[in-house]
Order: structure tokens, then sequence, then C-alpha cells
């Protein structure tokens, strides 16, 4: 024999033709018996005036808020009944917001917000070396990029081709030694000009090639000449011409002092040593060949 | 719906370049998911020094991984299946070998503090910050279906594919899971209700 107590907990089943066939009987039966339990359903099918109906269900599925809240949690269509237990049932009522409100934020939770190097990271564990080569090239060229935006960045630019060039070329080691004469801005320009001034080209020949053997050796004035080589790099950074023609001719003179230093008795020189004129046009190359012309004449 | 599919598509291209050995692919691959996978991996590992490690280890083993895996149009189930693998193997090292200090580092999800200022208590107000502490509150097994279906948003055929359990096993549990978020969050409510009507002389910590 079905009690109200339990017509009330299956009530929500029965009217959603969610109750099987032996049970549904007993129901039936009760339904003919109990004319409140028949009015309810009654008030519900006929879906007219729900102001009875819905204090009605509320209370009679009250007890089974959390079997409402499961029908709820599990998303699928509301019963008829559950929306009149919601309607009436506050806890229910909030369950469902709050439940919506859930959904509604779960998602913004799918996400952390990863830090600025986490992906290069990931990059640089992941990739091969050609990668990683190119990650670290353009690395490098960020930073020579940042390093050339310093304001002063030009003028040590400027300072040191000054002194990569003057040693490259105004020192008695430097590979491109030719180079100085042009810097020292003399008319003689090559080994063939100065052997004619010396008036015997065998005699010059020697002489030069004993200069170039002993230029290497003598470094006495490289103090001097390193001197020469800062002047010309600051005149060239403080954009003074002035004091970078005197750097280049304290250049010039170290070179020529290298030059008269090579006095040996094998050269000896007579006659006339030179062109005059070439002595009156002279720079610093000049005179030092002129120099070992006369030093051992006299 | 139409969105979803062509997002997918582009998901897949991208992923196929990569297994072509396109290294760009693979970095658009990885900024587009960074987020996704430290978020899933965060609610695993609770520490964040730990989770961006072990977020980094999924990528790797994606990488890794990519030139066996074929079926580009799943991409996403299965970058979330290594984040979970790779997280769960992180958490279980941690607990054979738990860390010489056992300070543990700073939460991810901050949770309540005894005195908090009031920018704080707005902060914690926040529906994100309560969401996260009822999820911590619910079971483990339910946090995790809840992480997989409706926070990360994969289908209920892809999680229990991936929980290994049937579809309508992974379909109760979801609801079971819903129904005790929505009433850990309602305590929660209560909880501060409570506790801003009245500070309780010796009450919680």
């Amino acid at each position: 024999m079905m009690t109200c107590d339990r017509f009330h907990d299956r009530l929500d089943a029965y009217l959603a033709g969610g109750v099987a066939e032996p049970e549904r009987a007993e129901i039936e039966q009760h339904l003919e018996d109990c004319g409140e339990c028949a009015s309810v359903v009654a008030s519900v099918l006929a879906d007219g005036e729900p102001s009875i109906a819905f204090p009605v269900l509320a209370r009679t599925t009250g007890r089974s808020c959390g079997r409402v809240q499961d029908a709820i949690a599990e998303g699928g269509p509301w019963s008829a009944t559950m929306t009149a237990h919601v309607d009436e049932c506050e806890p229910c009522a909030r369950f469902v917001a709050v439940l919506a409100r859930c959904d509604r934020v779960l998602p913004q939770l799918a996400a952390v917000e990863a830090d600025a190097d986490f992906a290069s990271d990931v990059i640089m564990a992941t990739l091969s070396r050609p990668k990683l080569s190119r990650v670290a090239w353009r690395r490098w060229l960020d930073r020579l990029e940042r390093w050339l935006e310093r304001p002063r960045a030009a003028q040590e630019f400027a300072y040191a081709i000054t002194v990569i060039a003057v040693l490259l070329t105004a020192t008695p080691m430097s590979p491109f030694p030719q180079v100085s004469t042009w810097l020292s801005a003399s008319p003689l320009t090559t080994s063939r000009d100065r052997a004619s001034i010396a008036g015997d080209e065998a005699l010059a020949d020697r002489v030069i090639g004993e200069i170039q053997i002993r230029g290497t050796r003598l470094v006495r004035d490289l103090d001097r000449l390193g001197q020469g080589i800062a002047t010309t790099g600051a005149g060239f950074l403080t954009g003074d011409p002035e004091r970078v023609h005197r750097g280049a001719d304290e250049v010039g003179c170290g070179l020529q002092s290298l030059w008269s230093g090579v006095r040996t008795p094998e050269v000896e020189v007579e006659g006339p040593c030179a062109d005059p004129s070439a002595v009156q046009t002279g720079g610093g190359t000049k005179t030092a060949c002129i120099v070992i012309a006369t030093g051992e004449r006299t | 719906m139409q969105n979803h599919d062509q997002d997918t598509q582009e998901i897949a291209r991208l992923v196929r370049r990569c297994r072509e050995g396109d290294e760009l692919a693979w970095e658009e691959l990885v900024r587009r998911f960074q987020n996704r996978v430290l978020g899933l991996v965060s609610h695993y590992v609770r520490s964040r020094e730990d989770a961006r490690d072990v977020a980094q280890e999924v990528f790797i083993r994606v990488f890794r991984s990519l030139p066996n895996f074929e079926n580009e149009e799943r991409f996403v189930p299965w970058l979330l299946r290594i984040a979970r693998t790779t997280a769960i193997d992180h958490t279980r090292r941690r607990a054979a070998r738990p860390p010489a200090q056992d300070v543990p580092a700073e939460d991810m999800h901050a949770l309540a503090d005894p005195n908090p200022d009031p920018a704080e208590r707005t902060e914690r107000a926040s529906e994100r910050g309560m969401l996260r502490r009822a999820l911590d509150r619910c079971s483990s097994l339910h946090r995790e279906i809840l992480v997989l279906r409706e926070v990360q948003g994969m289908a209920l055929n892809e999680v229990a594919d991936l929980l290994g359990i049937p579809s309508g096993t992974a379909k109760s549990r979801a609801a079971r899971a819903r129904a005790e978020l929505a009433r850990e969050v309602m305590a929660l409510e209560d909880e501060e209700v409570r506790r801003l009507e009245g500070p309780q002389p010796g009450g919680a910590s």
C-alpha cells in the first residue's frame, strides 16, 4: 500500500513518465484512493492555475532537494515539477543561480597567463641547433643595436676605426706600410721614388732593403708612435683636424726617426745625394731619405 | 560551431606544418597553447614555479611525440592528455620524494588569510577566486572531471576516454561534480557572510 509520503517522493518521476509498471499501478491506485494527491496531480496537469499547484509541489518535492539539484546538475531538460520546486524552494533557486555562475566563470579558469619568456624557453629547449644559433644570432644583433644607440657610440666607433687604420698602415710592423706614405701626405709614394732621390738606384734599393730589415727590429720609438696614433684618434673623435694632422705628423716622425737610425757602414753615398727640389717640397719621408744619405757623407 | 570547426582546421594545419619541421609553426603552436596548458597543469601542481616547469615539460614531450602523432584534428585532446599525464607524473614524483624544505610555494589560487586588507578582500570576493577555492574543496575525483569538462571544455566522450572510464560513468560523475561544486560555492558564500557579519572571538583562523 502506497503512502502519501512515498507518493510525494515519486510524484516527479511519475509526472515525467519515468515510473515502471508495477509501481505505476500502485501510484494510480493511490491516486484513486487519495483525493488530496489526485488534486495535486490534476492541478499540475491542468497547467492553468499554478498558484495552488506550485506551493504544493514545493512541499511534496521539498524533501528531495538533493534529487532535484542532482537532476539540475545533470543538465537535462527540466520537468514541470522541477520548475515548480525551484520556483518555491529558496535554496534550490540559489543552487540554480550558483550553477549558472559556475558555468559562466569556470571557462575563465582554463588559462593561466604564462610569463613572457615561457615560449622562448620552450623553443630553446626543443628546437635543433640551427634554430638555436639563429636565436643566438638575433640576440647578439639586438645587443649590438642597443649598444649602438648609446650617445657616444659613434665617436667610439670612429676612434676604434682610426686606431685600427693606423695600426694597419702606419707602424713599422704594419701589413700595409706603404699606406703611411699617403697618410703623411708625401709626394713620394713608392720605393721607386725614394730610390731615385738617392741618385743611385742600386744603392737606394739596398738602403731600402736595409731599412725594412732594421725597421722591424727597432722598436724604441713605438711609444711615440702610439702617442701619435692616440692623438690622431682623439682628433677624429673631437672633430679637431689640427690634432689629426699633428698625430699623423707624429706617426710620420716616428717612421722618420726609425729610418734615420739606419746608418750602417755599408751605406756609403757619394756625390750629391738628392734632387734639391724634392728637398724643398718634401714631407717627413723625403727628409728621412736625405738624412740617411747625407749622414754618411759628412 | 562554424567558428570551432575553423579553429580545429587551423590548428590541424599548424600541427601539420610542425610535423614537416616548420619552426615558426611550432613557435606559434606553443604561444597559442601555453596559457591553456599552464592553466590545466596548475590545477594539479600547486606551486607556480613547478607548474611552469611541468608545462615546459609538456611541450617538450609534445615536440618529441609530434612525429608519431597523425590525427591532427584531435590535437587539443591529445595535448591536454599529455599535460594531465605529465602533471600527474610530477605530483607522484613529488609525493615519493618530497622536497627537502617543505615550504608550500606561493599558491596560485591564493587562499584566504586571517587578516586580509580590504583590497585582498575584494580580490577574494571576486567570482574567480571564489570558484578556485570551491574547486580546491571538491574531492579530487570531482575536481579533475570539472577541470577537464567544464574548465577546459572537453567533450564528455573525450573526458571519458582520457580518464579511461565508460562515458555513462563520466556523465554521472560530471553531474555529481557540478552539484558538489555548486554546494561548495554556497558553503563558501555562507562562510563569507558569517565572517563579515561579525568577527567571532577565538573564531575561525
